[in-house]
C-alpha cells in the first residue's frame, strides 16, 4: 500500500489548500467535506494516514474512529481538536481506535506533512494483524473491566488469545514486529495485551508451545489483573510504589480477588486460575502467599516476568526493544526471576537465523 | 540420553492403562501407584523425575501426597489432573507447588506437559551453576546489543 491520505475536513478552503500541497508533494489524498455521506465515499478503500477534524459532527467522528482500525488498512489516525473541544473528546475511544496523535486546531499543512514524514514505513500484514489484535484485546479487556467477567467475554478473550498465539507461532520474524512498534504507546488497557505477547514469546522460546499451554497462558495473561476490579477505583490506576501501607495491603489482595472471580466459571481451567493467583509470587518475597520458588506454577512465573517488564515500559514510557535493555540493566530485578525464563525472554528479542530457517 | 522416570498415581485402572500407553515413549520407565500411600512408597525406593497424580483418591488424596513429599523436602514436579468441580482441592494442592494442571476429560497437551515435567525433574538434580548462567546471560546481552 502506498501513502494514501484521507482528510476529513469540513472547511472547504483549508481542505483544498492541503490537498493541493499534498499533490504537489506527489502524495495521493482524498478529501471528505460532507460528513453525512462519508461511509459511501470511503467504502472498501485503504488509507495510510487519516487526518480527522473533530469539528465534523461528533457522532460521525466517533463512528469513523471506531471503524477505521478494522476496515481501512490500519492507518495512522491524527485527530484535530480545538482547545474548546478538548475536554469533550472521548478518551477511551481515542485509546481503542489507536489515535496516533492529537493535533491542535487550527493546524497547518506543515504539520500534516510532518505527520507523514514521521511515519513513512508502511506496515506488513503481520504488523497489521498485530495492531488489530492489540485493538481487539484493549476492547475486550475494557469490557471485562467495566462489566465484569461473563461467558461471552471469556470466549472473546480466549479467541483473541488464540489468535495472538497463532501470529507469534507463525511469524518467523516476530521480534521485528515488536522492534518496529515505533508508535508504541503504553496504555492502561494495553498492559494485559503486552503481558500476553511477552509471555507467549517467552514460552515459544522455552518450547512450551502446545496449543493447550498457549491457550491457558493467553487467557491467564489477558485477565491476570482481573482482581483489581474488586478494589476501590482510585487504587486501580495508582502505581504500587506510591500507595500508603493500607492501600498496598488492599492492592495485595487482588490475586485472591481474581481467583474468587474466575472460580465461578467452570470453563476457566485451573492453569489460568493459578496464573491469576500467583502472578505476584517471587520466591518467598511475593504475595499473596509468599510461596517459595518451587511452589510457583511455571506459567505464573512467565506471566510474572512479563508483567514486571510491561509495567516497566509503562512507567518509563519506553518501547519494548529499548525497554528490554534498560530492564535487564537492573540486576536485582533480573535475579528475582527464573534464569531460564530471563534467557528465553532475551532470545525472543534476538532475531534468530536458525528460527527463520526452521520456519521458512 | 535418559528421559526420566514417571510415576502415575490413580485409582482407576483404565485411566492408568491409557496414560501408560500414551506416555510410554516420553519416559524411561513408568511406575504405577493405585493410591497415595503406594506412591510415597515408590518415591522412597525409586528415582522419580515427575509425578502425574489424580486429585481424588481413596486412602490418601493428591493433596496429602504432595504435602507429605514437600515435608520431606522432595521437590519433584507434580502434574495434577481432575474433573470439573474439584477446583478447591486443586487450589489446595497448588499451595504445595504444582508443575501443571490438566482438567479431565480434556487431556490435550498431556505429552508436552509430562515431557516438560520430566525435563524439569532432571534439571532440579543437575541445575546450572550461577557461573554458567552469568556467562550465557552476558553473551545474550551482547547479542541483544547488536540488534
Amino acid at each position: 500500500m502506498s501513502i494514501a491520505i484521507l482528510l476529513a475536513e469540513p472547511d472547504l478552503q483549508l481542505a483544498a489548500e492541503i490537498k493541493s500541497k499534498l499533490e504537489s508533494s506527489s502524495v495521493a489524498s482524498e478529501v471528505l467535506t460532507d460528513p453525512k455521506n462519508w461511509v459511501g465515499q470511503i467504502k472498501n478503500k485503504k488509507y495510510s494516514h487519516v487526518i480527522l477534524n473533530y469539528d465534523l459532527e461528533k457522532e460521525v467522528t466517533e463512528e469513523i474512529l471506531a471503524k477505521f482500525e478494522a476496515d481501512h488498512g490500519h492507518p495512522k489516525v491524527y485527530l484535530v481538536v480545538s482547545e474548546a473541544q478538548r475536554p469533550f473528546v472521548n478518551k477511551s475511544l481515542l485509546e481503542s481506535a489507536s489515535v496516533t496523535k492529537v493535533l491542535d486546531f487550527p493546524y497547518t499543512i506543515e504539520q500534516v506533512l510532518k505527520c507523514i514524514e514521521e511515519s513513512p514505513a508502511l506496515k506488513s500484514s503481520a504488523e497489521q494483524k498485530f495492531i488489530t489484535l492489540r485493538t481487539l484485546s484493549v476492547k475486550v479487556i475494557e469490557e471485562i473491566y467495566n462489566n465484569g467477567l461473563n461467558e461471552q467475554n471469556i470466549i472473546m478473550a480466549q479467541k483473541i488469545g488464540d489468535s495472538i498465539s497463532t501470529l507469534i507461532q507463525k511469524e518467523k520474524d516476530f521480534a521485528d514486529i515488536i522492534k518496529n512498534m515505533d508508535d508504541y504507546k503504553p496504555l492502561i488497557y494495553c498492559h494485559p495485551f503486552l503481558v500476553c505477547v511477552f509471555s507467549m514469546m517467552i514460552c515459544r522460546k522455552l518450547k512450551w508451545d502446545s496449543q493447550r499451554t498457549m491457550s491457558s497462558l493467553a487467557l491467564g495473561a489477558l485477565i491476570h489483573d482481573i482482581g483489581m476490579t474488586a478494589l476501590p477505583l482510585e487504587l486501580r490506576s495508582m502505581n504500587p510504589s506510591e500507595m500508603n501501607p493500607e492501600q498496598f495491603k488492599l492492592y495485595q489482595s487482588h490475586p485472591i480477588e481474581g481467583l474468587n472471580m474466575t472460580n465461578k466459571f467452570p470453563q476457566i481451567p485451573s492453569s489460568v486460575t493459578q496464573i491469576i493467583l500467583q502472578h505476584h509470587e517471587a520466591n518467598s518475597k511475593g504475595f499473596p502467599n509468599a510461596v517459595s520458588n518451587v511452589k510457583i506454577y511455571p506459567l505464573a512465573k512467565v506471566v510474572s516476568l512479563s508483567d514486571k517488564f510491561a509495567r516497566y515500559l509503562l512507567d518509563n514510557e519506553m518501547s519494548p526493544f529499548a525497554g528490554l535493555k534498560a530492564f535487564l540493566g537492573n540486576r536485582m530485578e533480573v535475579l528475582q526471576h527464573d534464569p531460564e525464563m530471563i534467557k528465553a525472554m532475551i532470545k525472543s528479542f534476538i532475531k534468530d537465523d536458525k528460527d527463520s530457517k526452521e520456519s521458512a | 540420553m535418559s528421559k526420566g522416570n514417571l510415576l502415575i498415581v490413580d485409582d482407576e485402572p483404565m485411566i492408568v492403562k491409557n496414560l501408560k500407553i500414551t506416555l510410554e515413549e516420553y519416559a524411561s520407565e513408568i511406575f504405577i501407584a493405585g493410591n497415595g500411600l503406594e506412591a510415597l512408597e515408590i518415591i522412597k525406593n525409586q528415582t522419580i523425575h515427575c509425578v502425574i497424580c489424580d486429585i481424588n483418591m481413596p486412602k490418601m488424596d493428591g493433596v496429602q501426597v504432595i504435602k507429605a513429599l514437600r515435608d520431606q523436602q522432595n521437590d519433584v514436579p507434580f502434574i495434577f489432573y481432575t474433573g470439573h468441580g474439584n477446583k478447591e482441592l486443586m487450589l489446595e494442592a497448588a499451595k504445595y507447588g504444582a508443575f501443571d494442571f490438566l482438567d479431565k476429560p480434556n487431556l490435550d497437551g498431556l505429552e508436552e506437559v509430562v515431557s516438560k515435567g520430566l525435563e524439569a525433574g532432571f534439571k532440579k538434580r543437575d541445575s546450572q551453576s550461577s557461573e554458567d548462567f552469568e556467562s550465557e546471560y552476558l553473551k545474550l546481552l551482547k547479542e541483544l546489543e547488536k540488534q
